[in-house]
């Protein structure tokens, strides 16, 4: 074997250790959470520590599934209907913004920056506003400020992804005397449809983990999962197990879809990277 | 609604797309900032259910609030930290998995891809997991390698914001590195291929092509990341309440703990406005030096 070639082995060794260290300390946090949730009360949280389970029980498990499934169920509508509406207004818009040249490219700037404005600051508005309203702890006083993150996510991400779109086939199908709407929902939707669908499960996903807005505007009927989780520490007495099971419960579904979903999440990701 | 056969890419229709979002956010939007301003002029207090018109005394008081101010402070260190550290080992990661095509960087990129999934509030319990003072798993890890490890971690007035820049750089440091890991396959290959034949070493392929051509998904990782961490809430909830003492109490969190439970409205909406006053200059300062730098 040459030189070189040795030289080149151990690079390649040393950058497989590395990566591998850097797994382990990925995955180690994650492991330790389902152990927790499966390991019985004596061996959670001792010095030193269990790193393997000998004896498992599904105690803590059942008793988190009982506890949060009102949360879980309220999530899941909250987190549904801001996807939903947050992609169809972006579609609608994105096509605007994305197909005419007008006044309307400032909008799009200042559609973008509610991104950047602090979540506190606007909820401290939604709370007085909400409470006026009584609309307090309802599925509305959550969606709506999942919303102003929803919509200029969806909008931007979705103007590109229409921009993309080649403009020829539009136009001949207008030509044929279609309407612009038609074309909307009959060409331009299907073609940006991996566009869509990563609209969707961003918001849908931002919108299932969010915590600050459902934390001051819910109380028990329309609780969320990261309230009931962030409630469990002092309802019980932070019982390990538990509160290890429902994160845990909380984290499989986002977990899953990006799994799933891998190859659209580098679309995702290209939300970042166009220029703002 | 005259939409039919209007020539593309001209002044046309545009508003008929757009009015129905700019609507909603304006109404979703706009009008609670007014409010929320509006607010921020009155002595509203919902314990003693007080309404009173005072003018500035709101802003006079914040100017010299220390708490508030050493929250900026907090802040800040946590963005100073944060990000360039995890921006260097993003970084550093995303060039490895660059040149390292195997079998493994497929399975890195999906086991990376799950921090940044789960929400920060569940990653704030998992910190409280691994970090607990009596029965922490990196303590031992410590103690088996003969290393310090008698610490209290969010616990401590010392360590409590380290803690939370550790956690936090495990849940984002993949998300940078995914981000200009996509970043660097989006590059033609043709501009490393003219590079190699005039024999460019590796050194120099990265340092004179890769990272000029990244450059633009950099900024932008900076940019929200930082965002990220200026609104960070949750974690510093789940984990120490902003404590000990006010050891991690970053500037969202002082403001919610005024507003909400102290229930001092008027003054929690002045202080979110000149944190978010702050936080716009700061970015448009940003984004001017990025363009001149362009």
């Amino acid at each position: 074997m040459s030189y070189l070639k040795i030289k080149k082995l151990i690079i390649r060794i040393i950058i497989a250790f590395l990566l591998t260290i850097f797994i382990i300390i990925t995955l180690f946090p994650l492991y330790w959470m389902i152990i927790t949730s499966i390991a019985p009360g004596e061996v959670v949280m001792t010095y030193p520590p269990h790193f393997i389970p000998t004896i498992l029980t599904s105690q803590w498990w059942s008793y988190a599934i009982e506890s949060i499934k009102v949360p879980l169920i309220n999530t899941f509508i909250i987190a549904f209907s801001t996807a939903i509406i947050s992609t169809l207004l972006g579609f609608i818009s994105g096509y605007g913004f994305a197909r005419f040249r007008s006044p309307t490219d400032k909008m799009l700037f200042w559609i973008l920056s509610i991104k950047f404005m602090p979540a506190i600051v606007a909820a401290i508005p939604y709370y007085l506003l909400f409470s006026k309203l009584n609309l307090l702890d309802t599925y509305i006083a959550v969606i709506i400020p999942h919303l102003t993150i929803g919509i200029p996510f969806a909008v931007w991400l979705l103007r590109s992804t229409i921009k993309s779109i080649p403009i020829d086939i539009e136009e001949a199908a207008l030509i044929d005397g279609c309407s612009r709407l038609r074309v909307l929902f009959r060409i331009i939707f299907p073609l940006a449809l991996p566009g869509i669908l990563v609209t969707l499960l961003f918001t849908f996903i931002w919108s299932w983990n969010e915590f600050m807005f459902a934390l001051i505007l819910t109380d028990v009927k329309a609780r969320v999962l990261t309230v009931t989780i962030a409630g469990m520490r002092e309802a019980h007495g932070l019982m390990w197990g538990v509160v290890s099971a429902s994160a845990t419960i909380a984290a499989i579904p986002t977990i899953t879809l990006a799994i799933f979903l891998q190859k659209y999440l580098v679309t995702g990701l290209s939300f970042y990277r166009t220029k703002g | 609604m005259g939409l039919k056969l209007k020539p593309l890419n001209k002044k046309s229709p545009s508003f008929f797309y757009i009015l129905p979002v700019i609507l909603v956010l304006v109404v979703i939007v706009i009008f609670p900032l007014i409010y929320s301003l509006i607010a921020s002029f009155y002595d509203y207090d919902l314990r003693k259910e007080t309404v009173n018109f005072i003018g500035l005394q709101n802003f006079i008081e914040l100017s010299h609030d220390e708490r508030f101010l050493t929250s900026l402070l907090t802040t800040t260190k946590l963005i100073a930290l944060g990000i360039s550290t995890q921006f260097l080992l993003g970084l550093m990661l995303a060039l490895i998995l660059y040149y390292h095509s195997s079998r493994l960087r497929n399975f890195l990129i999906v086991i990376l891809s799950i921090p940044p999934m789960i929400s920060p509030l569940v990653v704030s319990y998992i910190g409280r997991l691994i970090f607990h003072p009596g029965a922490s798993p990196i303590n031992y890890i410590l103690e088996v390698f003969n290393l310090p490890h008698n610490i209290s971690w969010h616990a401590s007035i010392q360590t409590s914001l380290i803690t939370i820049f550790l956690i936090d750089s495990w849940q984002w440091t993949p998300f940078i590195m995914l981000l200009l890991f996509s970043g660097l396959i989006a590059i033609p290959e043709e501009y490393l291929e003219s590079a190699r034949i005039d024999g460019a070493t590796l050194l120099k392929e990265v340092k004179y092509i890769l990272l000029p051509l990244l450059k633009p998904t950099m900024i932008v990782a900076i940019l929200f990341r930082s965002l990220d961490v200026i609104r960070m809430f949750d974690l510093v909830y789940g984990l120490t309440g902003g404590g000990p003492g006010t050891s991690s109490e970053v500037s969202s969190f002082y403001i919610y703990l005024t507003s909400f439970p102290y229930w001092r409205i008027g003054y929690g909406a002045a202080l979110s406005w000149i944190f978010m006053i702050i936080v716009s200059i700061i970015i448009t300062i940003y984004l001017r030096y990025i363009i001149k730098t362009f």
